[in-house]
């Protein structure tokens, strides 16, 4: 190992550069929080809630699903929850786009109950969604798998529905490996910035306001917001993953 | 305390078995047999068709399951994991006093995951009689056992189990255990092919597989039957079948040998003789008549 460590450091140095350009790029006496800047944390901070929300109940059953089945359907089911993740988000962005779209025939029979999504808080939602359902999906089913299923089958013996079996066992035992779950997904809904382009460029979350005051204003007047948006996206994600690898009490 | 069985599994594996269930009754099968798979059946977690239980799910059954290694819920407490089972406000009270009954009281407080293999064993024991099963299911109860408490926390488990007079089936391939119960069922091929008291069973495999499951390591042919005998009923004498020594082990105190008469022959001795032995050398076996079975070459 004594071998390996000018390269391990020259790679962890590499990897907290970013963090040094927020203390040394910055022109803090000057910089201010706008109100623009405002409403744009707390568009991202509720349409990142109500995604998060959305995602835990309707990403958990499917993860469940495929942490437990080994069958072909699942493979397929797999590949599909895959597809979005691998896709570049852009490229998802246009799509959506083509499909929820005002002139689209989903986007048209959607507008008639009410339900716009392009440029709406709901658009918000609806590309947070797509940006982070999949690597919820994909997470959890791995902190899901690693219950035994031995312990499911006994409780289901001890007179137990399934649903009761999940709440009782399953959910506590993998509690820490959803928690990082929803973590890593709520950093890829807070950072998503490819899909909102093209959907949710209105309101302005986060992202979108960087980028525009980035454009308008220069690289300086950027700081603040930037230093509140990583506040709130990356400190819950570490703390959570940082405890999910250090495993159950 | 007996229960007529007869199920018919095709996935994982193909079984079809009527037999029945005497007090503790062993279920003896080498691995891979499908011993697991007829346990999980009667459970309800694996689709089978038969009596008793028709189609009922797992959690509407009157059975006990404790499958291999006890499965205690380890983010629970003992007490927790006793009173799983158990609605209404007495819930821990009864809980209590069946780990009291175990002797295993003073582990209430105690995590799942923070138990002995003997005690969790016993934990999952009064978390299954919880429930007032029809019938207890244990899946290789002596796997997970310290070899050195083992038969202690074994014939302790059985004399719980016979003491409320609930019937048990318990799947192993260890003979051993087989001995300690009052029912033994032979399973191979899919399919039962003896049943019967231990000690009838013991001394009366009916087959060459059923012979092997029940610890006997020797076979011949003579007058065109098959016999076997154990190898610690082969005795060496100064005269009687003369055999050559192919190999030699320590065996506990005592002695493997290896012989060939020609056809092979395992004997144990129980203590070291003063002479020496050693390959190449021939001795002269006496195989007591008493000891000797006659088994049928085929299960059917």
């Amino acid at each position: 190992m004594t071998r390996l460590k000018p390269i391990l450091l020259l790679t962890l140095g590499f990897l907290t550069v970013p963090l040094f350009g927020l203390i040394t790029g910055a022109d803090w006496f000057t910089a201010a929080i706008s109100d623009d800047d405002f409403r744009a944390i707390l568009t991202s901070l509720t349409g990142g809630a109500v995604a998060l929300i959305l995602i835990a109940l309707f990403g958990t059953p499917l993860a469940l699903y495929l942490a437990r089945s080994a069958s072909r359907l699942s493979a397929l089911a797999e590949s599909l929850v895959l597809i979005p993740m691998l896709m570049p988000t852009l490229a998802i962005g246009i799509l959506l786009a083509a499909f929820y779209g005002p002139i689209a025939p989903a986007g048209a029979a959607l507008a008639r109950l009410g339900i716009i999504l392009t440029n709406t808080p709901a658009a918000f939602v609806l590309a947070a969604l797509y940006a982070a359902l999949p690597t919820y999906v994909i997470a959890a089913r791995a902190a899901l798998a690693e219950v035994p299923a031995e312990l499911e089958d006994v409780a289901r013996t001890l007179g137990q529905s399934p649903r009761r079996v999940f709440f009782r066992i399953t959910l506590p035992l993998a509690q820490r490996g959803l928690a990082a779950a929803l973590a890593l997904s709520w950093v890829r809904a807070m950072g998503e910035f490819g899909i909102v382009l093209i959907i949710a460029y209105y309101p302005q979350g986060m992202p979108i306001r960087l980028w525009v005051d980035f454009q308008d204003e220069g690289l300086q007047s950027v700081f603040p917001l930037l230093a509140v948006f990583l506040l709130l996206a990356l400190p819950l994600p570490l703390w959570l993953g940082l405890r999910a690898r250090r495993g159950l009490p | 305390m007996s229960l007529q069985i007869s199920y018919h599994l095709t996935s994982p594996l193909t079984l079809d078995v009527q037999f029945e269930i005497r007090g503790f009754t062993a279920l003896l099968g080498r691995s891979g047999a499908g011993k697991t798979s007829l346990l999980k059946a009667l459970a309800g977690l694996l689709p089978a068709t038969g009596t008793p239980w028709p189609n009922f799910a797992p959690e509407s059954r009157p059975v006990g399951y404790m499958p291999q290694g006890a499965a205690i819920f380890p983010h629970l407490s003992v007490l927790e994991n006793a009173a799983f089972s158990l609605r209404g406000p007495n819930r821990l009270r009864i809980a209590q006093s069946l780990l009291d009954d175990l002797g295993i009281g003073h582990l209430a407080a105690r995590r799942g995951a923070k138990i002995s293999g003997g005690e969790a064993q016993r934990a999952a024991l009064a978390r299954a009689l919880a429930r007032a099963p029809e019938l207890l299911l244990l899946d290789e109860p002596s796997a997970a056992l310290d070899a050195s408490t083992r038969d202690a926390i074994l014939t302790q488990l059985i004399e719980i189990i016979a003491a409320r007079q609930i019937p048990a089936l318990a799947a192993t391939h260890d003979f051993a255990l087989a001995a300690l119960a009052d029912w033994i069922v032979l399973l191979s091929d899919g399919r039962i092919i003896q049943q019967g008291p231990p000690g009838a069973l013991f001394n009366n495999p009916a087959t060459i597989e059923a012979a092997k499951l029940l610890g006997y390591q020797n076979f011949w042919s003579a007058g065109g039957q098959t016999h076997a005998i154990r190898a610690e009923d082969i005795a060496i004498t100064q005269t009687g079948i003369p055999a050559t020594i192919t190999a030699i082990r320590a065996h506990g105190a005592g002695l493997r040998l290896s012989c060939a008469i020609p056809t092979p022959l395992t004997i144990h001795l129980s203590e070291r003789p003063a002479a020496a032995y050693h390959p190449g050398q021939t001795i002269h076996l006496t195989l007591p008549p008493a000891k000797c079975r006659t088994v049928s070459d085929t299960d059917n």
